[in-house]
């Protein structure tokens, strides 16, 4: 389990992560969403022990993460732009990943090598973002990680790879509980993959829920009247947003559908539609609610 | 899936170690091939010019000196493929995408930076040492060589293999060091530069300051204070052990800090304030004070001296803190923030300055009473060795000849002041001079009597030994002698002269020359033979014109003949620098001087 406690970094007089406080718990899938510059990057580093939090700590397992060979054995980080030495190839990488990680698997090496479509001894520095990001995968999944960290692994992969990609994440996560955190502004994807989300603003947690939870605890509602009515009749409910054309509203309504849906159906609608929201809209009414929204940004 | 683990797994650090030289192949090719390629030319190219030569010496070590400088070759690529490794490993702590990699990996920092350390030694320390060892072997039992190059005679390839390993070892930790400090590769490498550049020229420049002001100040640059920061100089310089605790210092620094340092730095800034301060204020004060010098030197004109000093001195040394902030900052942020440690800087060698300039405290014009005087020596502090003793040491306890002493020092002073004025172009230059001469090296001591009264200038020294023990020394480098009164010219060549304070016994030269010898005219006599070999013939010489300095005094009118006396030594003396030499001019009326010299001519003729 990973355990974020308090932990807070600063650049300068930049707070790029405040006092943040959640779990991760084994065998999840944790997507990571936030604006940019939330500190979802910031957030991985200090995980992975890259950088040192200026307050709180990040415990794994038990232990904590900074400078901590034994944990950092089990995990396994892919950066949004991952490096490679000039002329090195995955092979010579694995070579040296080989002895640095105490799980490796030769088998399972081999076995990526020929599921992805990369030859492992030519030069990475030449290969395409996508591939690059590719072989990054190769080797640090044979290293079998208990947790894996991807910052923004779909950029520059092409659709095929990245069913691909989200296939063999599973796989791993079903058959060795392995735990996953993937930062990315790929909602889309995260939502295929993911059970856990957390939503980053301004350094500090907006939400941190079940994906299920988060997107039903959300609604986009279509409700439309024959004759006027005021809009106080929507007192009461945990409206997020609302639009209206004529008779018709359009509201985004937090709370369970069993709870707010005979509220509506007592106004006698013409017409009453309650959506789940997708991932990106549920983001975006969110971070609307704490004033990241269109109109707000200058 | 079944998951095979490796049964021999190594540690980590020597697997980053494995990984380090895998992934530097290239870098040692190319190394390796430069060391054969210039060196072998080197060796062959030195072994063909001393057979062409065709020397004649009986120790001649052709083979030995091709090897010293095939040595000489590899210590130069060595040093150079060691700042590129170093600039090239230790950059994983200034890239953000190294940073993440490395950062991630299960290695602790300070092991992480202890493997890349001994990464760089062993890439740029094996194949050099393994090249020496092969040429230690070929000059085993060849003897020493006879080229001085830039070593010493004594040199050979095993030295030249224990001072190479020592500057890598120094330089390594040191680059580690500002690796650690700094936030970008560019910032490591300038800082690297300004250090081993502006440090030493600083310092020298700093010890000229008194040079200027302080009559009796004789420069002696001191080798630990103006190398102590330069590490390009390591293993050639100050002593082996020095370097060793410096590598100690600075690598035990690092891997002290490397666990703090914020990872965040990398392309962005300075990891650690305090660096970045110091190197600014090194490159700042040592542009500041060239150009200090170079303002006050360059007009021979002493008005406005202090106020050309001083212009200089900000011109330099802001413009030069100015341009480095810059490149550090990548801008003008904070610019007038950073001037706080400059103007700290300006105000301490201001208050240093008022001071020097004010004559330190009374330096100049201090003579110790003569109640308070032990003994005085013109030659303490100096060295010629000959069977085993200093044969210049001579110490006056007589409290008469120090009262001499004392007046001759008060006089050298008042002629010096007034002859240098308060200049700081005249007093720089002649203490420059001095030193380049050697005045103030306590490896040379020379000393004149009896050349052209007219212009003679000659370093006057004194070193009092006071009752309570402490010493009271001052030199002065350029003298006119001929100035001073006949009392004090006698106290001074009495208590300075070889003549007087040296034994006939160690006498191993004479050379005598007579009037018009050095008007090119080839019949006139010179003499440098065995006839003053003998014990009892080296006592009569210099009897004979010590009872003649005692009856006629000083030398004067000049008869033509000169006698050029040679104390210690041996062999080639004009090599060697265990001597102490004195001229003197012969005048018409050292009477038996002149007979002993006629009896010398005649046997020499017949000879």
């Amino acid at each position: 389990m990973i355990e974020i406690k308090n932990v807070t970094k600063l650049f300068g007089v930049l707070r790029a992560l405040d006092s943040l406080s959640f779990n991760v718990t084994e065998g999840s899938v944790f997507g990571l969403v936030g604006s940019n510059g939330a500190g979802k990057s910031t957030l991985l580093r200090v995980i992975n022990g890259v950088f040192e939090p200026d307050g709180g700590e990040v415990i794994i397992d038990g232990e904590n993460s900074f400078e901590n060979p034994s944990v950092k054995a089990k995990c396994a980080f892919i950066p949004d732009f991952p490096y490679f030495y000039n002329g090195s190839t995955i092979e010579n990488t694995a070579y040296a990943y080989r002895q640095l990680f105490p799980n490796w698997d030769e088998e399972y090496y081999k076995k990526l090598c020929t599921v992805f479509p990369i030859n492992p001894k030519a030069k990475i520095i030449n290969m395409s973002k996508g591939m690059q990001r590719q072989a990054a995968l190769i080797l640090a999944l044979s290293t079998r990680p208990s947790y894996l960290f991807l910052d923004e692994i779909f950029d520059g992969l092409d659709p095929v790879i990245r069913q691909h990609v989200k296939k063999i994440i599973i796989e791993n996560v079903t058959d060795r509980k392995m735990t996953v955190m993937i930062a990315s502004h790929n909602l889309r994807e995260l939502e295929d993959i993911c059970d856990h989300i957390g939503m980053l603003h301004k350094g500090g947690v907006v939400e941190e829920k079940e994906l299920d939870t988060l997107k039903l605890g959300i609604h986009k509602v279509q409700i439309a009247f024959n004759t006027p009515i005021d809009e106080s009749v929507f007192d009461g409910l945990d409206v997020i947003n609302k639009k209206r054309q004529g008779s018709l509203f359009s509201l985004t309504i937090r709370g369970d559908a069993e709870d707010f849906m005979p509220k509506l159906e007592a106004l006698e609608p013409a017409f009453l539609e309650a959506l789940p929201l997708t991932l990106e809209e549920v983001f975006i009414n969110e971070m609307e609610g704490v004033g990241y929204d269109i109109n707000n940004i200058n | 899936m079944t998951s095979t683990t490796s049964t021999k797994r190594l540690k980590p650090e020597i697997s980053m170690l494995k990984w380090g030289i895998k992934n530097n192949l290239t870098v040692i090719i190319i190394y390796l091939s430069l060391i054969l390629f210039f060196g072998i030319i080197y060796f062959m190219g030195s072994l063909s010019a001393q057979t062409l030569a065709d020397a004649v010496e009986s120790d001649f070590n052709p083979w030995v000196d091709a090897s010293i400088a095939m040595a000489s070759m590899t210590t130069f690529l060595s040093f150079l493929f060691m700042i590129v490794l170093s600039v090239k490993e230790f950059s994983y702590l200034h890239n953000k995408r190294k940073t993440d990699m490395f950062g991630a990996l299960p290695i602790t920092r300070r092991s992480l930076f202890i493997t890349k350390s001994l990464t760089v030694f062993l890439i740029s320390a094996v194949p050099m040492t393994v090249v020496m060892l092969l040429l230690m072997l070929i000059t085993a039992n060849a003897g020493s060589p006879t080229v001085m190059g830039m070593f010493q005679k004594d040199v050979n390839v095993g030295d030249v293999l224990l001072r190479t390993l020592v500057n890598l070892s120094a330089n390594i930790a040191f680059i580690g060091f500002l690796s650690v400090c700094c936030g970008k590769t560019s910032e490591k490498v300038l800082s690297y530069l300004i250090i081993n550049g502006a440090y030493p020229i600083g310092m020298m420049l700093v010890q000229l300051l008194p040079a200027s002001f302080l009559y009796g100040y004789t420069i002696n640059f001191d080798e630990m204070f103006t190398f102590a920061l330069c590490p390009a100089c390591a293993g050639f310089a100050i002593s082996q052990l020095y370097w060793l605790g410096f590598t100690a210092v600075f690598f035990a620094a690092s891997v002290l800090l490397v666990r703090k340092r914020k990872a965040e730095s990398a392309q962005s800034h300075f990891a650690y304030t305090v660096p970045k301060i110091v190197i600014k204020l090194m490159i700042s004060f040592a542009v500041g004070i060239a150009m200090a010098f170079l303002f006050a030197v360059l007009f021979n004109d002493t008005s406005l001296e202090i106020f050309r000093f001083w212009l200089g001195m900000i011109i330099g040394s802001f413009l030069s803190y100015f341009v480095v902030q810059l490149i550090f900052a990548g801008g003008f942020a904070k610019f007038g923030k950073s001037l706080i440690p400059y103007g700290i800087m300006i105000a301490a060698f201001a208050a240093v300055f008022v001071v020097i300039s004010m004559g330190f405290f009374g330096y100049n014009s201090y003579i110790p009473s003569v109640d308070s005087i032990k003994s005085v020596s013109f030659t303490e502090g100096y060295s010629i060795k000959h069977n085993d003793k200093n044969i210049i040491e001579h110490n006056i306890t007589d409290k008469k000849e120090i009262e001499k002493v004392t007046q001759l020092h008060k006089d050298v002073y008042e002629l010096v002041s007034k002859d240098s004025k308060y200049s700081i172009r005249s007093n720089t230059l002649s203490s420059v001079f001095a030193s380049i001469l050697g005045y103030g090296n306590t490896d040379y001591y020379s000393n004149y009597m009896g050349y052209n009264f007219d212009d003679t200038t000659q370093p006057v020294s004194l070193t009092y030994t006071l009752n309570n023990g402490s010493k009271v020394s001052r030199k002065y480098g350029f003298v006119n002698v001929s100035k001073l009164n006949e009392t004090d010219r006698d106290t001074f060549y009495r208590g300075a002269s070889p003549l007087f304070i040296c034994d006939a016994k160690d006498l191993t030269e004479v050379e005598i020359f007579e009037p018009g010898y050095f008007d090119d005219d080839d019949d006139e006599f010179y003499y440098d033979g065995d006839y003053f070999d003998t014990a009892a013939r080296k006592q009569e010489l210099i009897s004979t014109i010590k009872e003649d300095y005692e009856k006629y005094g000083l030398p004067h009118p000049f008869s033509g003949y000169e006698i050029d006396l040679r104390y210690g030594g041996g062999g080639d003396a004009s090599y060697d620098l265990d001597t102490v030499n004195t001229e003197i001019y012969i005048p018409q009326d050292y009477k038996k001087t002149l007979a002993l010299i006629e009896k010398c001519k005649t046997k020499y003729e017949d000879e």
